[in-house]
């Protein structure tokens, strides 16, 4: 029964940070969202711990974050076709992009990361 | 059907509510079938799933978006979460050091900024090409982001997903063509330029991968959501006045 009274408040933790979040975003031009986030890392760190409860839920919430998604993820389908013709080249510019970024971060990470850690390759 | 409950506009909240759980939950268990294959992922199928059923009661997608108006408003809190891996990484992420984190920003600038040198050379409308700037972050910090700066949330949220599920499936080829070996570089990199879909599959790779992954993804999400809104209102206010 405690235990389930933690997770209620570890759940409340995080809908109270996200509601301190969307206030300040009345203020301060940034996501509602990220302002929740950064109001969590804030408390956590100077709790310097993270509670165990917190620690269920938050990994729960995440792993299932793509049930959240799916109402947007439908909406999407809605502006199929204002797309149109743009579709293709928007998957096309989506897959170059994807490729480049994706190369020169992994191939400047790999050159800085061996460099520092001295790590046998091919781990 | 959507005529019929008209009346008990809670039920048909519940019910809607209910068959997108339900959807998810046989997603779920289909890509697992599949061992997990990219291209049959969770959020693709269950949003396919969502869509037959829409289209077989002729339910309009957007009143099934105000139905289901629950979820996406947990999206808030559930972002909230991302703040328990950036606290358990910052030793991570400080131990990595200043160059590491410069990759990362580097990464997180160069795919949105391709995607809409491209759009923008063939002149796509602009609500598009507002809408791909937050390509590489998390759908959530990517839906809220989108909104401020005047894009499409449903769009961009699309695309953030496509990124993902792209990233992922070229990385494979692309890590053996270039000879990225180093774990750590693997997880980075995809956490950078794929998300939370490039972070799971960094899972697959391996302790390090993951780690790496979960600092590329956060760092990259909160630069791009911190800095976009504010790059975006600098430019439109330089052009508007």
């Amino acid at each position: 029964m405690k235990h389930y009274f933690h997770l209620l408040l570890a759940v409340l933790a995080l809908i109270f940070c996200w509601l301190v979040g969307d206030y300040l975003s009345v203020f301060i031009k940034l996501p509602a969202s990220l302002l929740g986030l950064l109001v969590m890392l804030s408390v956590l760190l100077s709790i310097k711990r993270v509670p165990k409860s917190l620690d269920v839920v938050s990994a729960w919430a995440l792993r299932s974050m793509a049930l959240l998604f799916i109402p947007v993820t439908v909406g999407a389908a809605a502006y199929l076709t204002d797309l149109g013709a743009w579709l293709w080249l928007l998957l096309l510019a989506i897959l170059l992009s994807t490729v480049l970024s994706l190369a020169i971060t992994a191939w400047l990470a790999q050159k800085l990361l061996v460099k520092s850690e001295v790590e046998s390759a091919g781990e | 059907m959507s005529d019929g409950l008209t009346a008990l506009p809670w039920l048909s909240e519940i019910l809607w509510l209910s068959l997108t759980l339900i959807a998810y939950v046989i997603a779920l268990k289909i890509n697992r079938f599949f061992g997990g294959r990219v291209y049959l992922h969770a959020i693709l199928l269950s949003s396919v799933l969502v869509l037959a059923m829409l289209m077989i009661f002729a339910h309009d997608i957007g009143s099934y978006a105000q139905q289901v108006g629950l979820l996406t408003w947990l999206l808030g809190p559930a972002t909230c979460a991302l703040a328990i891996p950036v606290f358990r990484n910052l030793r991570l992420i400080y131990q990595a050091g200043f160059k590491v984190i410069g990759v990362i920003l580097l990464g997180g600038l160069l795919g949105p900024a391709i995607t809409w040198l491209i759009l923008y050379l063939f002149t796509s409308p602009h609500w598009l090409q507002l809408s791909v700037l937050t390509k590489s972050i998390t759908t959530p910090l990517a839906i809220d982001t989108t909104r401020l700066i005047g894009g499409n949330p449903s769009v961009a949220a699309g695309i953030v997903i496509v990124t993902g599920l792209m990233g992922v499936l070229v990385s494979r080829p692309l890590f053996k063509l270039l000879n990225i070996h180093n774990s750590s570089a693997k997880g980075l990199s995809l956490g950078t330029s794929s998300h939370a879909i490039g972070t799971a599959h960094a899972i697959s790779l391996g302790e390090k991968a993951a780690a790496f992954a979960t600092v590329g993804l956060c760092i990259n999400g909160i630069a791009t959501a911190a800095m976009l809104p504010l790059i975006l209102s600098v430019l439109s206010s330089a052009i508007g006045t």
